[in-house]
């Protein structure tokens, strides 16, 4: 017999070392880990993986879930950001649904308001899923959970879909229900998460919290101008990028960061608006125009223009900014050895050894070299250290302030408020397509920025219509 | 068994295994019903034997020969598999390119190269007609291919009472077809991989956000590669008419079997990859022609389409497998 609810032992941690976790029924207890042991922990917990190292038990029992359902079953729900509602269907819909519960959409509702009065957090019950902010899609997943009667509940990364005030109410509710008897597991890379629990257990090293460095100069001119960007879910955005300086642009995910993105690379067509680069109007230059006029863009990890890539060789994924050049291609016929030469001293210059370059971090650095390879005056980046350890972070960090120390230009679209702060020199938030503030990252704390992000606050005020 | 090629054969190999297996226990269901008991040894004299043996009883030459219009369709298919897409209208593409090779050779009398030539158009341009929807309306071109191809046999019936099919006139190109079939292939083959179209076309197949972000058109794209599959799915009917193998005009059990499922089947064999879709093209003809041969009065002579669409399905099951199709647990 034992005293706790759930024991995960021999968790791999950095430097080969191991983790241990235990919390007992009814404790609120947090792992301060990095995105991807919190993004393997969680898939394991929740049936969506299985054969990592990790041991777990449930009540004393070997707990090795092989779906998720099998993990509901046995009581324990998973939450993570990115969700596993069905886009079309609201919350009522998807409460209408659950094993057990199957009933009107007037008796969801007034089950899903019963409970949220009860834990003091708000969920929206209406709009489908599809359409609502990551935010609102997290407290309707763990709604879900609390309605199943899950007796485990286990929070992969809030902190990607909630912002810090967000995380504080929602503590407190979930407070109320461990007193009730549940167990929550928050696994956070985030020390001001993970403090919200009644005890964390640290299983890699707390992050850094202080800026990088970089140069002291002078902001030089205005590089790309955005005037009333319309289209794609993007509403009236204007802004300027200038040269020797890292603008961030924070937004929670679905506040339009990737149709900003594409508008800036020429993948999204816009409605309105006027884009220039270096005072030339490249509203309706091509993707490929864009790219000889100029624009770099490394967009997130999440859209397959990393390196190396499936279906095509190394040389070609590192040549793909520039395969149309002359240096890679000869009357319509590739230069492989070119290419493959090109990607070899990339790779060399990057000391990656051969078989290591399909690691996250790897990746990344290798999409940012392709990217930064040759003559560019914007750099346009979207959330480059997703899933990161913290010392892979702060390298891609340096790299983006090394761009910016030369006087380029980089536009470092986030979801990460803590990011912005630490790698922008300017810092715009984003909310459903519009920008609602313009912030300097040395006067400004996340939770400012969160209120911002999450659209409570615009231009300085309160918007209590979003209550 | 990190080697990619190495890889790939096995896995065609089990493919191919895993169906006949299938294929054997169809048959041995099939001869119980037909004989009321199960007789292992008429399920192995009658049918297993003469399924894996009976397409070698003209000799490899005319094996190559009759292969290489399913080579031809097999092609257009990896084709735009290379791009991404599936290419489900080989039936279509190929009863228009045999009814045109018949009207040109037969009805207008011209030499066997302009015949082919002019399948190969129309096949061109009905290939366009899928891509333009794609193109233009984003119509997923599974759909858009599948739709065109029963409209074109649907139309081809149609005119079925002013069209009286002529057989053509005789022509020796059970060598040629082969040296055709591998020639078009070879082309494919260094134009998917060393040409920069073929590279637009492989960063499409990677997906439509890794063609954007390249600066790739991927409705351009899409339309000219459901073109050239076009052309290569009305020659390969063009070709077979050419060889004598299309007694009548095409019908409607083209679009499950017969030419249309045999592309498909060496297109998935292959992984979607064009040289070895040529090849595949070949051990497929090789189990049609063996089915030709089982006895009828057991064995239905459709059990070789039943065993090509199991080896299909046992391609598509092994993909799903690992992980294309879906998260594994």
């Amino acid at each position: 017999m034992t005293d706790y609810a759930l024991e995960i032992e021999h968790i791999p941690t950095a430097g080969n070392g191991e983790g241990l976790l235990k919390a007992r029924p009814g404790e609120f207890r947090a792992a301060l880990a990095e995105p991807s042991l919190c993004a393997l922990l969680s898939a394991e917990l929740g049936g969506f993986s299985r054969g990592g190292e990790a041991e777990y038990t449930l009540h004393g029992q070997p707990f090795f879930p092989r779906s998720p359902r099998a993990a509901l079953k046995k009581g324990v729900a998973v939450v993570t950001p990115e969700g596993a509602l069905a886009g079309e269907l609201s919350l009522t819909d998807h409460i209408r649904l659950l094993p057990g519960l199957l009933c009107g959409k007037k008796k969801a509702r007034q089950k899903a308001e019963a409970l949220c009065g009860e834990y003091h957090f708000s969920a929206d019950l209406t709009n489908p899923a599809g359409n609502l902010s990551a935010g609102d899609r997290y407290r309707g997943e763990i709604l879900l959970a609390l309605l199943r009667n899950s007796e485990i509940l286990v929070l992969c990364q809030p902190e990607a879909a909630l912002t810090p005030l967000e995380l504080e109410q929602l503590a407190a509710g979930l407070r109320k229900a461990c007193q009730q008897g549940k167990t929550v597991l928050l696994l956070t890379c985030r020390k001001s998460a993970a403090a919200l629990a009644d005890a964390y257990d640290a299983l890699s090293p707390e992050p850094d919290d202080t800026p990088p460095d970089r140069l002291d100069i002078a902001v030089g001119s205005v590089v790309l101008e955005a005037r009333s960007l319309t289209g794609g879910g993007l509403k009236d955005v204007s802004f300027e990028a200038r040269a020797g300086e890292i603008l961030a642009v924070a937004g929670l995910p679905g506040s339009g960061k990737q149709a900003l993105l594409d508008a800036l690379t020429g993948a999204l067509a816009l409605s309105g608006g006027r884009l220039r680069l270096n005072g030339r109007e490249i509203d309706d230059y091509s993707v490929r125009e864009r790219v000889r006029a100029g624009v770099a863009c490394v967009p997130g990890p999440d859209m397959d223009y990393g390196f190396p890539l499936k279906n095509v060789s190394a040389g070609e994924s590192m040549a793909l900014r520039r395969y149309r050049e002359p240096a890679f291609q000869e009357s319509g016929f590739l230069r492989k050895g070119e290419m493959g030469r090109y990607a070899g001293d990339a790779l060399a210059w990057l000391n990656i050894q051969r078989g290591e370059e399909g690691t996250s971090e790897n990746r990344r650095r290798c999409a940012l070299t392709r990217e930064t390879d040759g003559n560019f005056h914007v750099l346009e980046v979207l959330n480059p250290t997703k899933g990161l350890s913290d010392d892979a972070a702060r390298d891609i960090w340096n790299r983006l302030i090394t761009l910016r120390d030369e006087r380029r230009a980089v536009v470092l679209f986030t979801a990460d408020a803590r990011e912005a702060l630490l790698a922008g020199d300017r810092v715009l938030t984003l909310c459903r397509g519009e920008i609602t503030g313009e912030f300097d990252p040395a006067v400004t704390t996340e939770k400012e920025l969160g209120l911002y992000m999450t659209g409570r606050r615009q231009g300085g005020e309160e918007r209590f219509d979003e209550e | 068994m990190k080697n990619k090629g190495f890889r790939s054969l096995l896995r065609a190999l089990l493919c191919l295994g895993l169906g006949l297996l299938l294929g054997a226990a169809v048959m041995v269901a099939a001869a119980w019903l037909t004989l009321g008991e199960i007789r292992w040894e008429t399920v192995w004299q009658e049918g297993l034997l003469p399924l894996c043996t009976g397409g070698w009883r003209e000799g490899p030459l005319a094996l190559l020969g009759r292969a290489a219009p399913d080579a031809l369709l097999a092609l257009g298919i990896s084709l735009a598999w290379q791009g991404g897409m599936l290419q489900l209208g080989g039936a279509g593409l190929y009863a228009l390119g045999a009814a045109a090779a018949m009207l040109c050779g037969s009805l207008l009398g011209w030499p066997w190269y302009a015949c082919l030539a002019v399948s190969a158009l129309i096949g061109t341009l009905w290939g366009a007609v899928p891509g333009l929807l794609k193109a233009k309306l984003r119509l997923r071109e599974a759909m858009g291919t599948a739709l065109t191809a029963w409209v074109a046999i649907y139309a081809l019936q149609a005119f079925s009472s002013l069209i009286a099919w002529e057989q053509p006139a005789k022509t020796d190109l059970l060598i040629p077809a082969p040296l055709i079939a591998v020639a078009l292939a070879l082309l494919v083959w260094l134009g998917v991989r060393f040409t920069v179209s073929g590279l637009d076309l492989r960063l499409l197949g990677e997906s439509e956000n890794t063609a954007r972000y390249a600066g790739v058109d991927p409705g351009k794209t899409a339309f000219w590669t459901l073109c050239l599959s076009g052309l290569l799915g009305g020659a390969a009917g063009g070709l077979d008419y050419l060889l004598g193998g299309v007694n009548q005009l095409p019908d409607l059990s083209l679009a499950l079997t017969g030419p249309g499922l045999h592309g498909l089947a060496a297109a998935a064999l292959a992984g979607g990859r064009p040289l070895e879709a040529a090849l595949a093209a070949v051990a497929v003809k090789y189990l049609s022609l063996g089915a030709g041969t089982v006895n009828g009065a057991v064995f239905s002579p459709e059990m070789g389409e039943a065993i090509l669409a199991l080896i299909l399905y046992c391609c598509a099951a092994i993909a799903l497998g690992r992980g294309k199709g879906g998260r594994r647990a």
